[in-house]
């Protein structure tokens, strides 16, 4: 999650949005809020409490990263982690350099 | 679809648990049945993990090369062991290439090598289709049949299903044994091992869903599947052609 972070950081002035999305349904509210803190993520995380967007994204495991280009079309799905931040940087500006719809 | 397997805190990444146990499958049955190709089982050992060690260096190497900046900033990301990081072609690419090196510099038969690496091909070829099946690539396309699997939001066809029984059966077909020994010409069973492999590329590309169509519904895969069909062919009939002295399993190291 720090590598996320610090992508983040690193790409958000170039238009890049990043979401986290807590499986509420299977994790309580209370701790991935303690996580947020703990790990001072700036990105907005979102809380799927009935979830709907586990059943649309079709998640087998977590956490699962969704890489989806400007037109939103999903590039590449990655399960399992950590990822490196390597890994990130090079599919972020992959991204970036795709042209919007 | 099973792209992980958690154990306690442990994810384990089925697909690549299910590549690196099918290649320890294939090499230690590879090496048991290396003498009917006239191979020592030492030289097929090195020459696969020369192979394996070179063409994942190659492949790490291939991102290196187009991402210096990032590498740079995270230096720990050279090792890596995410897979997303490599480059399958580069990898492929020098793999074969320190491969021919290698068996240039140790003069060792090209064709019997082959040969003895068939067995371990067919049980990589059944593994890459169950982790395809794992990790939900390589997907089927839509299907309404009642062996359809639901995928990706579709009931689809179980591609990689079909693909692991193809090559299952090719495997049964070109494992070493009494049968093929009869042929006198070395090669004979790796090039009937590309040819069936390819002809089954070409008929079950049409099941896939993933696929990327060139021209009036003809496929990528199926195209690169008719190169190789013609020209394993071509060898085989020039390879049956030759007298039998010549071709006979030898080793020259």
């Amino acid at each position: 999650m720090p590598a996320i972070e610090h992508i983040h950081q690193a790409y958000k002035d170039q238009g890049l949005i990043v979401l986290g999305i807590n499986a509420s349904s299977q994790d309580p509210v209370t701790n991935a809020l303690a996580f947020v803190k703990e790990n001072n993520l700036t990105f907005p995380v979102l809380f799927d409490q009935e979830a709907q967007a586990y059943e649309l994204y079709a998640v087998r495991a977590l956490p699962t990263t969704y890489f989806i280009a400007p037109d939103g079309k999903i590039q590449e799905v990655i399960v399992g982690g950590p990822i490196s931040e390597a890994l990130l940087r090079v599919r972020v500006q992959h991204l970036l350099a795709m042209p919007e719809r | 679809m099973l792209p992980v397997i958690q154990i306690g805190p442990l994810a384990l990444q089925t697909p690549g648990l299910i590549i690196i146990l099918g290649m320890w499958l294939g090499i230690t049955l590879g090496e048991r049945h290396s003498s009917d190709s006239r191979v020592p089982p030492h030289v097929l050992e090195n020459l696969i993990l020369i192979m394996v060690a070179s063409g994942l260096v190659g492949a790490r190497l291939a991102y290196v090369i187009r991402y210096p900046v990032i590498f740079l900033s995270s230096p720990f990301s050279l090792v890596s062991p995410n897979p997303g990081l490599l480059d399958l072609w580069a990898g492929l690419a020098t793999g074969l290439i320190v491969a021919i090196i290698y068996i240039q510099r140790k003069s060792l038969s090209f064709w019997n090598l082959l040969d003895g690496l068939t067995p371990v091909l067919g049980i990589i070829s059944i593994a890459l289709s169950l982790s395809n099946f794992a990790s939900g690539s390589g997907y089927g396309a839509p299907t309404e049949l009642p062996w359809g699997i639901y995928l990706w939001g579709a009931h689809r066809h179980p591609a990689q299903i079909y693909e692991a029984l193809a090559a299952i059966i090719i495997l049964v077909i070109t494992w070493p044994g009494p049968g093929w020994r009869r042929y006198s010409q070395a090669g004979m069973r790796f090039l009937s091992f590309c040819s069936f492999s390819a002809i089954t590329r070409i008929f079950l590309e049409a099941y896939r869903g993933d696929s990327t169509i060139i021209i009036d519904g003809l496929r990528a895969g199926q195209l690169v599947a008719w190169l190789i069909l013609v020209l394993s062919l071509y060898v085989l009939n020039k390879r049956i052609r030759l007298p039998a002295e010549s071709g006979v399993y030898h080793h020259n190291g």
